[in-house]
C-alpha cells in the first residue's frame, strides 16, 4: 500500500472512488425499490470502484492504468443505466404513461449526475500522476 | 509516469466517455429514427430511374397542390388552404347552445370587455406555420369587432399573470383583481361582457372528476362562480347589456347554472385549433350564421350518467389485488399492468341514449323510470331536472321548418331514404341540420333475452346549402336498416330485427325527435311529456315477425356473425353482474362500484399466455423465401388482396426482410430487393407532422368533435383530405389517427380526439374522413381498437361489457371507418377487452376485423415498450393480428425469427401475413408516387446516423491510439528510469 495522499491524481482518484460508492449505493436503492437493477450497470460501478481502490492503494506498473479502466467501466455504466431509464424519460418528458416507466426522474438525474462527476474526476485523475505529489 | 503518457491517459479517458456517450444516443437515435428523419426531412430510401430517357410521370397520388413535397410554395399554398378549410370547419362546428332575446349576434361596432382567463389561456394550439398567425380568442375578436372595440385590459394586467388551467386546476383571477379595472368598463366597453371558460385534458390525462374542495370539476370552480356572480350584478345594475358565455372545452360542463347568473347567449367554441377561433368570432359576430349542432349530452351533473360509476377516478382496483399481482408474471410496474379495471354496467345507455331513454319510460310510465336512483335533485327523476342540452342541439339566428315528405325503402342498398323539405322561415340566410333519429322495438322479447333498446338513435343526417330567407331545400337522408338492427347476445348470438314498431323522426334534436315519436304514439303532455311533439314529422312501421337472418351473416364477408366477447361479460367467468336495462332502472342502476375478486379463470386469463404452435402447423421448409419471381413492389398497386401473385411476391423476402416490417420507428425500413420505399407513420388526427418544404410543423386542427359538430359530410371529407394531403407533404404515408373511441363520460382526456358519445354518429363521420383520407393516399390509422374510452390507468385497464354495448357502440365507429371508408389501418389499444389485451385478442383483431369485416389492412399495436411485460407477448400478439409494433425497434422480429428458426412453422405463416399486409397497405398510398418499371428503390443512410457512427469509429480510434501511446510512453519512460539508474 501506498498512498501519497498528496498526488493530484491520487486525490482525484480517492475523490472519485468515494463518490463511485455513493453512485452505486443510490443506484441499488433506486434499482431494488423502483424494479430496476440492472446486473450489468451494478457490474460496471463495482468494477470502477475495484479499480479506483487498486490504483489508489497498491503502487504497482500495472495499476497505473486502473484509473482509466475505471473512467472505462463508468462510462459504460452510465450509458446502460441511461438507456435502462429511458421509460422514465420518455414518460415523464411526454407526460404520459406509455414506456413502462417506475417513479420519477429525480433519482435517475441524481444518479447519472453522479456518475458524470465520478467519471469527471476520474478523468482529471488519469491526466495527472501518482508521483507529481 | 511521463507527462505524455498521462495526457495520452487522460486523453484515452475521455475518448471513453465520449465513445459510451456516443454509443448510447446512437442507440436511442436509432430506435426513434423515424422521428429524426421526419423532422430533418430525410428519407431512407430514395427512388432513381434507371432510364433518363424516360419521364417519371406516376403521381398516383396527386393533388393540386403536385407531389414535389419539397417545394416551400406548395406548401405553404396547401397550408393556407387549409387554415381556411379550418375557419370553415369553426364556423360551421360552432354551436349557439342559448341565445335568449337574441343576444347574439353582436352587432356592428359593438364594445365589448372580455373576461376569463380562459380567454388569454385558449384552450387551442399556437400555429407553428410561420405565415399564419395563431387566431386566439381574443385576436379573433379584434379581427371580426376592430382593434378599437374589445377591451382586453384584463388580458394584458391580470391574466397574463396567472397560470394557465390544467386537468385538475382552473385558474381563475380573484374577482378583487378583476374589480380593479372596472372603470374600463363601467362607461363603455359594456355593450356585453364575454366569458371564456376552459377545461383540458389530454393523453393519459383525463379530465379530472372533482375538485380539490370534492365538488364536481366541471362545475363552476369558486372564482368563476364569484366572476359570474359579479357580471350578473353588473348587468343588473345597468352596466353591461348582456352577458355572453363562450366554452372553450371538449368536456361537457355542467351548465345548469347559466340563468342563475343571468347569461343570455352560450356559444360552444369547443377546441378550434390555432385558427379556428376565427370561425368562432364570425359566429358571434353574425358574420356567420351558426349551423353546429351538439354531439354530446350537457347534463346538469357531470356525475348523473350511469357510465361515471365505473370510470376515471371511479376506476376499480380488484378486491384481491395481491393475489392477482401474485400470480400474474405481468404484475411489473408496480402491478398497474394488471391491478384496475371498469365495468360498462350503464350497457348501451351512454349519453343521450340513457337520459332519452329514462325519459320515454318516464312518460310511458314503465321500467320504475321515475324512481329516485340516479337522481340529481327532487326524489323523483325528471328529464328536465338532468339534462341542459341534449344531443344534436344547436341554434341559428334563423329559424327553419322542416316538413317530412317521404320514407322509402331501398331493397337495392338496404336504406331507408328520407326526403325532407326544409324551408328558411327567418330573417337571414342559414344552413339547417336534419336529423333522423330511430326507435326500435322494446318488447317481451327484448326483455326476456336482455336486449336493450334506446328510445332513440341518431341513424342519419343532412345539412343543407345556405338557404335564404324564404328559400326551400328538399334534402334526402339515408339511413342504414343495418343501424336499426340490435346485437342479440343471449338467444341469437347475432343482430336481429326485433319484431314490433319502428320509427324514424326528424327533430331538431334528439329529445325534440324523441317528442315526436312519442306524439306518434299517442302519447301527449298530459302523460308527462315537456312538449307535445309532432307526430307528422315521424314516420312508423309494424314488423310483424322478428328478422334474424338479414344480418346473421357479414354485409361485407357473409361470415356468420356470432358472439365473439361473452368473456368481456363479467358473468361469463360467474361473477353475477348486472347491467342497466330498461326493463326496471330502479333494480338495475349501477348506483355504487361493486367490488370484483378477479377468478382463477380471469388470472390466468390476465397473464395472456395462450400461443401454443398449432397441431396442424405447416412447417418452416414448406415456404419458399427468397425466390426471384420478378415482382416488383409497384406491380402491386393494383393486384387485389386476394390474388395468388401476393404469395408470389412475398416468396421473393426473406425472413429478415419480413421481421424488419414488424418493427417501427414511427416508420419502416424500405426493401431495396423489392423496390419499396420506406414507410413514415406518426400521430395525429391534430395535426400531421413536420412538413419537409418548410421544416415547420403542419397547421393543428380543430378538434375532432368540433369537425362532428357541423354535422356536414363534405367538411369531414374535407378534414380527412386536407390532413391526407398535409401528411404527403410531411413525407407520411400514414396517420395513427385520433378516432375511434367514444365520449363515454364527459371526462375522457381524448375527448378532443374521439368523434362524438354516440357510435352511429362516429360511424358517419370517420366513414367519410378515412375515404377522403385513403383517396389521397395517406392510410387512416384509427386508433385505439377498442374500448379505450378514458385515460385513466389506460395500460391494461380491464373493461368489461355486454356484447350488444360492444357491438353496437363501442365497435361502431371503427366499423365505419373501415367497411365504409376503406379505412387499412387500425391500432389496436392498451387496455384489456375484458381481461384479454386488446393487442393480443384474437377475437378482436381476427374473428371481428378481418372475418367479420374484411378488413384488409395493417393493424398495430399502441406504442410498445419492453419495459410493460404485458406488451412483450409476441407470439400472441402476432397470432393474434397484429402486423407491426408501433415504437418496436425489433424486438419482435427478433421473437419471430426465433420461433420460425425453432421450427414454428405457424409463426412463419404468420410473419408472411403481417408482410403482406404491411406491403399492401404501403402499395395503396403514397408510397408508389414516383415508381414505375422503369425505377429502383436504393436505400440511403441518413447523413445523421453516418455522422454518428463517425463519431462512434473516431472516439472507439481515439481511445485505442491514446492507449497504445499511453503503454508505449509509459514502457519508455521505465526504461529511460531504468537506464539513469544504471548510469547512476
Amino acid at each position: 500500500m501506498n498512498l501519497r495522499i498528496k498526488s493530484m491524481s491520487i486525490k482525484a482518484g480517492l475523490a472519485s472512488a468515494v463518490l463511485n460508492v455513493i453512485t452505486l449505493i443510490a443506484f441499488c436503492i433506486y434499482g431494488l425499490v423502483y424494479d430496476y437493477f440492472d446486473t450489468v450497470v451494478f457490474l460496471t460501478f463495482l468494477l470502477g470502484i475495484v479499480f479506483n481502490g487498486l490504483y489508489i492503494f497498491m503502487n504497482r506498473r500495472i495499476t497505473n492504468f486502473f484509473n482509466l479502466f475505471a473512467v472505462v467501466c463508468l462510462s459504460f455504466g452510465v450509458g446502460l443505466f441511461f438507456l435502462n431509464s429511458y421509460p422514465v424519460w420518455a414518460d415523464r418528458l411526454n407526460h404520459i404513461t406509455m414506456y413502462g416507466s417506475r417513479g420519477t426522474l429525480v433519482p435517475v438525474v441524481t444518479i447519472i449526475i453522479l456518475c458524470l462527476v465520478t467519471i469527471i474526476l476520474g478523468i482529471v485523475s488519469c491526466f495527472t500522476g501518482k508521483e507529481g505529489a | 509516469m511521463k507527462k505524455k503518457a498521462l495526457l495520452a491517459r487522460g486523453i484515452a479517458a475521455i475518448m471513453a466517455l465520449l465513445l459510451f456517450l456516443t454509443v448510447t444516443a446512437s442507440t436511442l437515435m436509432f430506435q426513434f429514427a423515424g422521428v429524426i428523419n421526419q423532422a430533418l426531412g430525410v428519407s431512407t430510401t430514395k427512388i432513381v430511374m434507371t432510364d433518363n430517357n424516360l419521364e417519371n410521370n406516376s403521381a398516383y397520388y396527386d393533388s393540386e397542390f403536385g407531389t414535389d413535397y419539397a417545394n416551400k410554395q406548395s406548401a405553404l399554398m396547401l397550408e393556407l388552404a387549409a387554415a381556411t378549410e379550418n375557419v370553415l370547419q369553426a364556423e360551421e362546428g360552432t354551436v349557439l347552445m342559448k341565445n335568449d332575446n337574441a343576444a347574439l349576434p353582436l352587432m356592428e361596432g359593438n364594445r365589448i370587455t372580455i373576461f376569463g382567463n380562459g380567454s388569454f389561456y385558449s384552450n387551442a394550439a399556437e400555429s407553428t406555420v410561420e405565415s399564419i398567425p395563431t387566431m386566439t380568442f381574443n385576436t379573433s375578436m379584434q379581427k371580426v369587432l376592430g382593434d378599437t372595440n374589445v377591451n382586453l385590459t384584463l388580458a394584458e394586467k391580470v391574466y397574463c399573470n396567472l397560470q394557465k388551467s390544467s386537468n385538475s386546476e382552473i385558474v381563475e383571477a380573484p374577482i378583487e383583481e378583476v374589480k380593479a379595472y372596472e372603470s374600463t368598463w363601467k362607461n363603455d366597453y359594456n355593450d356585453a361582457a364575454v366569458v371564456v371558460l376552459t377545461r383540458v385534458g389530454g393523453e393519459d390525462t383525463d379530465t379530472s372528476m372533482y375538485a380539490a374542495d370534492g365538488t364536481p370539476f366541471l362545475d363552476l370552480q369558486p372564482n368563476e362562480k364569484e366572476l359570474l356572480n359579479y357580471l350578473a350584478e353588473q348587468k343588473e345594475a345597468g352596466v353591461f347589456k348582456k352577458i355572453i358565455l363562450v366554452l372553450n372545452t371538449e368536456h361537457m360542463m355542467e351548465l345548469g347554472w347559466l340563468d342563475d347568473y343571468s347569461v343570455d347567449a352560450c356559444v360552444l367554441a369547443g377546441m378550434p385549433g390555432a385558427v379556428g377561433f376565427e370561425g368562432v368570432a364570425n359566429v358571434i359576430s353574425g358574420k356567420v350564421n351558426p349551423s353546429g349542432k351538439t354531439v354530446d349530452t350537457y347534463a346538469v351533473s357531470s356525475f348523473s350518467a350511469p357510465a361515471v360509476t365505473y370510470a376515471v377516478d371511479h376506476t376499480q382496483v380488484w378486491g384481491n389485488v395481491d393475489e392477482v399481482n401474485a400470480n400474474c408474471a405481468d404484475a411489473t410496474n408496480g402491478g398497474r399492468e394488471v391491478d384496475s379495471y371498469v365495468i360498462y354496467a350503464e350497457g348501451i345507455y351512454v349519453g343521450y341514449k340513457y337520459y332519452e331513454t329514462r325519459y320515454e319510460d318516464c312518460v310511458m310510465g314503465t321500467g320504475s323510470a321515475d324512481s329516485a336512483v340516479g337522481v340529481t335533485t327532487g326524489q323523483k327523476w325528471n328529464y328536465n331536472d338532468e339534462v341542459v342540452f341534449t344531443f344534436g342541439h344547436g341554434l341559428s339566428y334563423t329559424t327553419f321548418e322542416q316538413e317530412l315528405l317521404n320514407v322509402s325503402y331501398n331493397g337495392s342498398t338496404d336504406k331507408y331514404e328520407v326526403d325532407v323539405k326544409v324551408t328558411n322561415t327567418g330573417e337571414v340566410a342559414g344552413k339547417s341540420v336534419v336529423e333522423v333519429y330511430a326507435q326500435t322495438p322494446y318488447g317481451e322479447y327484448e326483455k326476456e333475452n336482455l336486449i336493450e333498446k334506446s328510445a332513440v338513435s341518431i341513424v342519419g343526417f343532412a345539412k343543407t346549402q345556405e338557404l335564404e330567407p324564404n328559400a326551400s331545400e328538399t334534402v334526402t337522408v339515408e339511413v342504414e336498416r343495418y343501424m336499426l338492427a340490435s346485437y342479440d347476445e343471449n338467444k341469437e348470438r347475432g343482430y336481429i330485427l326485433s319484431a314490433g314498431d319502428y320509427y324514424l323522426s326528424i327533430g331538431d334534436n334528439a329529445h325534440d325527435a324523441l317528442n315526436n315519436i312519442l306524439s306518434a304514439k299517442g302519447y301527449t303532455v298530459s302523460d308527462g311529456m315537456d312538449d307535445a311533439g309532432d307526430a307528422g314529422k315521424t314516420y312508423g312501421w309494424n314488423q310483424e315477425e322478428i328478422d334474424t337472418s338479414s344480418y346473421a351473416f357479414s354485409r361485407y364477408t357473409q361470415e356468420e356473425v356470432t358472439n365473439q366477447f361473452d368473456y368481456a361479460d363479467l358473468n361469463d367467468y360467474g361473477v353475477e353482474f348486472t347491467y342497466l336495462s330498461r326493463s326496471d332502472w330502479n333494480a338495475t342502476y349501477p348506483e355504487k362500484a361493486v367490488v370484483v375478486e378477479a377468478t382463477d379463470e380471469m388470472i390466468e386469463d390476465l397473464g395472456l399466455d395462450w400461443y401454443e404452435t398449432p397441431n396442424d402447423a405447416p412447417s418452416v421448409s414448406s415456404f419458399t423465401q427468397g425466390a426471384d419471381n420478378g415482382l416488383s413492389f409497384v406491380d402491386m398497386r393494383l393486384t387485389d388482396y386476394d390474388d395468388e401473385n401476393w404469395d408470389l411476391f412475398l416468396d421473393q423476402l426473406s425472413v429478415d426482410e419480413m421481421t424488419r416490417l414488424t418493427a417501427d420507428t414511427f416508420g419502416a425500413a424500405g426493401i431495396d430487393n423489392v423496390n419499396l420505399p420506406a414507410q413514415v407513420r406518426a400521430d395525429d388526427n391534430l395535426s400531421a407532422g413536420t412538413m419537409i418544404a418548410t421544416g415547420q410543423e403542419a397547421l393543428s386542427w380543430v378538434s375532432e368533435p368540433m369537425t362532428a359538430r357541423t354535422w356536414n359530410t363534405e367538411r369531414f371529407s374535407e378534414r380527412g383530405r386536407y390532413l391526407a394531403l398535409e401528411s404527403a407533404f410531411c413525407g407520411m404515408n400514414e396517420i395513427w389517427y385520433g378516432g375511434g373511441n367514444i365520449h363515454r363520460t364527459p371526462f375522457g382526456g381524448r375527448n378532443a380526439q374521439y368523434c362524438s358519445e354516440d357510435g352511429n354518429f362516429g360511424y358517419i363521420v370517420t366513414s367519410h374522413e378515412a375515404k377522403a383520407m385513403q383517396d389521397n393516399g395517406i392510410t387512416y390509422c384509427i386508433k385505439h381498437f377498442a374500448l379505450n374510452d378514458q385515460e385513466t390507468s389506460r395500460e391494461s385497464l380491464s373493461t368489461f361489457a355486454t356484447e350488444q354495448a360492444i357491438r353496437e357502440e363501442y365497435l361502431r365507429v371503427f366499423e365505419g371507418a373501415i367497411c365504409e371508408g376503406g379505412a387499412l389501418g387500425v391500432m389496436a389499444s392498451f387496455n384489456r377487452v375484458g381481461v384479454i389485451y386488446a393487442a393480443v385478442n384474437k377475437e378482436l383483431l381476427t374473428s371481428v376485423l378481418r372475418n367479420e369485416w374484411g378488413f384488409k389492412g395493417h393493424v398495430t399495436t399502441d406504442g410498445f415498450s419492453s419495459a410493460s411485460s404485458y406488451k412483450t407477448h409476441f407470439s400472441e400478439m402476432i397470432a393474434a393480428g397484429i402486423d407491426y409494433l408501433c415504437l418496436d425497434p425489433g424486438e419482435t422480429g427478433a421473437a419471430v425469427k426465433a420461433a420460425i428458426d425453432s421450427g414454428d412453422g405457424y409463426m412463419m405463416e404468420c410473419l408472411r401475413r403481417t408482410a403482406k399486409n404491411n406491403i399492401y397497405v404501403a402499395s395503396r398510398s403514397t408510397s408508389v408516387n414516383g415508381l414505375s418499371s422503369n425505377s429502383v428503390v436504393i436505400t440511403v443512410v441518413p447523413w445523421w446516423e453516418i455522422t454518428m457512427l463517425i463519431a462512434t469509429a473516431v472516439f472507439a480510434a481515439g481511445f485505442v491510439v491514446c492507449v497504445v501511446l499511453m503503454v508505449l510512453l509509459g514502457r519508455n519512460h521505465k526504461q529511460k528510469m531504468e537506464e539513469g539508474r544504471n548510469l547512476r
